[in-house]
């Protein structure tokens, strides 16, 4: 008898904090979430009637995009390679990268599972998961803003969505401006090292594109491992390095324009490979080491 | 005519024999010459063959044929295209002997330069020294070579050292030790790639080999290792001819085979790790040169082991070739090209001498 009472008392109890969450809800999401249909990277079209609470964001940008709209505690898994932000580090993990530890991902129960590439949709979907897939983003660096945008109507956050995406948007044109006050355009060279650099069509060209440089590897797709006879012969302004001492310490390069007139600049910037609120941060700092002189 | 000048000791057929093996290897020369020739004159960047001819005239002999071209043309000439194809060179020629001397030792026709595992030790080596942290201490520029070659001797050492019982080498304990260790070695790479985050094309590029970074100073640390080898190799060929007999039937024609063992396995194994650790893994070559020669011409190791470098030096050559061309202004790792363009090559020889 007494045993039941206990339980009773309990299960009230349990009751009690549930109403009390499903009350405070209201309160966090200031918008009245209205049902949204987003178009994946397949074409599919995803509904969303309810917003999903549970989600397994096996992306680094969207970690940080969910984060950034003060929605990070609906994230219940990621992947190991997710560092940004600190609070991440407590967030289950369910694989690296690019293996999906399917499991862990079922036992976390989530309500949807957000994927940056195909291959594990088809199982997650036979688990009876809500699966929504779209490619990281490669290139289109206005876009971002419109991708904070989305995980706003997603969640149903939107008016934060609307403000960190107009952030990004004010940064992007303040740089903009900054930047036509220039009258030389530069010549550029990234190395990610051992000479893979991007092309014409990566996220890196669209920064070179807005800081006014231009790229010595135009005519490369993706990112690919380029000549040094080219570098040397397309004689680049500025050298960006993942490890600049390639550069300093050899006169094949040190001779170069970049050499002489100071231009070899160390770039490591994680912010800068992922897609994310934190992109146009990066991309503000690599115009301050490049331009000094108008950016304070 | 020839005959008659010769000492009365040395036989006819002797003679002959000697005279065709002077003969193939001065075919090699004169074929590895035009591929270094070809390998200067062409390259991403188009220099017309008036201006290389100019720029190298006046580089080597001070001779001024008027310079009309441009600087940026002669730094890619002397400084970035001629180390590279002379690189290549030396890196072809180090594998290729090498891969005979140990076809010669092993008896075995699937043994290559990494066999005891040079490859393994010197791809985690890299590894490590790529993905890991260490370049913010040191230059990786300056360390990867140290560590690929530290790699490499490491493996190769411990698989020594497990094949030998009271002072003898026993060859298929030391072939069956190198090649589980080069298990193990690749496992760890392996593991290593898939648990970093950082973007791992440099690494997959180094573990395919090329010559993007060839510079002087690389060739020069190289024929410091290369020189003494390719001689030793070179004293020990008539031993290795001796020894593609039998073990047993060497020891009877006076044949000192663990002395042989040592110097073979040491010179092979410091000139492939040499050669690996400024270019990477380059396979193909070092299997496949020696036994191109063994199908054209013969078995004897006292030609077999000079002209195999020499084809190997001139493979090599014309292979960076295409990669740094094919896909231009973009390479591709030189390792590709070696195995997709020497397998038919190979495949043809195999069909036409063996049919």
């Amino acid at each position: 008898m007494r045993q039941k009472t206990i339980t009773l008392i309990f299960f009230i109890l349990l009751l009690a904090t549930n109403f009390a969450c499903g009350e405070t809800k209201p309160t966090t999401n200031q918008d009245a979430f209205s049902p949204v249909t987003i178009s994946d990277s397949l074409n599919r079209e995803i509904q969303f009637t309810n917003p999903p609470e549970r989600i397994i964001a096996f992306d680094s940008a969207a970690v940080e995009i969910l984060f950034s709209i003060g929605e990070g505690k609906r994230i219940v898994g990621t992947h190991d390679f997710v560092s940004f932000p600190p609070e991440t580090a407590s967030i289950p993990k369910v694989g690296d990268a690019f293996n999906m530890n399917l499991e862990s991902v079922i036992e976390l129960n989530p309500d949807l599972v957000f994927v940056f590439s195909p291959t594990y949709i088809q199982n997650l979907e036979k688990a009876g998961l809500k699966v929504l897939y779209i490619e990281s983003r490669q290139s289109g660096l206005q876009e971002i803003s419109k991708d904070i945008l989305m995980w706003g109507e997603i969640v149903g956050s939107e008016s934060q969505a609307a403000l960190i995406s107009k952030d990004f948007e004010e940064k992007t044109i303040s740089i903009q401006n900054k930047i036509a006050s220039l009258e030389q355009n530069f010549s550029v060279f990234q190395d990610i090292g051992g000479f893979w650099t991007p092309g014409n069509d990566t996220l890196m060209n669209d920064v070179f594109n807005l800081l006014n440089l231009s790229n010595i590897a135009f005519d490369i797709n993706g990112y690919q491992q380029i000549g040094v006879e080219t570098i040397v012969e397309r004689n680049p302004d500025i050298i960006l390095a993942s490890d600049v001492s390639v550069y300093t310490a050899n006169s094949n390069f040190s001779n170069l324009a970049a050499g002489t007139n100071g231009k070899i600049i160390e770039l490591n910037d994680e912010s800068l490979s992922i897609a994310g609120p934190r992109f146009i941060t990066g991309v503000t700092n690599l115009a301050k080491a490049i331009y000094p002189e108008i950016f304070e | 005519m020839i005959v008659n000048n010769m000492s009365f000791y040395d036989s006819p057929t002797q003679i002959l024999a000697q005279k065709s093996r002077y003969n193939r290897i001065w075919i090699g020369i004169l074929f590895l010459t035009c591929c270094v020739f070809i390998g200067i004159c062409f390259g991403t960047i188009h220099i017309p063959i008036k201006h290389t001819i100019g720029i190298l005239t006046q580089s080597l002999t001070f001779f001024n044929l008027g310079n009309d071209w441009t600087n940026s043309h002669e730094i890619i000439l002397l400084k970035i295209r001629l180390p590279r194809v002379i690189l290549a060179c030396i890196v072809g020629a180090a594998l290729a002997s090498s891969g005979a001397a140990f076809q010669g030792l092993f008896r075995n026709p699937l043994a290559d330069p990494y066999l005891i595992g040079v490859a393994g030790g010197a791809g985690l080596g890299a590894a490590i020294t790529i993905l890991s942290k260490i370049t913010l201490i040191v230059n990786l520029e300056f360390f990867l070579p140290i560590a690929a070659f530290s790699g490499a001797i490491i493996t190769v050492t411990t698989a020594y050292f497990i094949s030998l019982k009271s002072g003898k080498v026993s060859l298929i304990s030391l072939i069956l030790a190198g090649v589980a260790i080069s298990a193990s070695t690749s496992a760890i790479t392996a593991f290593l790639m898939i648990r970093s985050n950082p973007d791992l094309r440099p690494l997959v590029s180094w573990l395919l080999g090329g010559f993007q970074s060839a510079e002087w100073p690389q060739v020069l640390i190289l024929l410091v290792y290369l020189i003494p080898s390719w001689i030793l190799m070179m004293a020990y060929s008539r031993t290795l001819n001796t020894l593609q007999l039998d073990e047993k039937m060497a020891k009877q024609l006076g044949v000192n085979i663990e002395k042989t063992k040592v110097i073979i396995i040491t010179t092979a194994t410091l000139t492939t790790a040499a050669a690996v650790a400024f270019s990477g893994i380059i396979g193909f070559v070092g299997l496949i040169a020696p036994h191109c020669v063994r199908l054209i011409w013969n078995n004897d190791y006292r030609s077999l082991i000079p002209t195999s470098a020499l084809l190997g030096a001139s493979f090599m050559i014309l292979a960076d070739l295409v990669s740094r061309t094919i896909i231009a202004p973009s390479e591709l790792p030189v390792g590709i090209i070696t195995a997709l363009f020497g397998t038919p090559f190979f495949l043809y020889l195999l069909r036409k001498h063996n049919a």
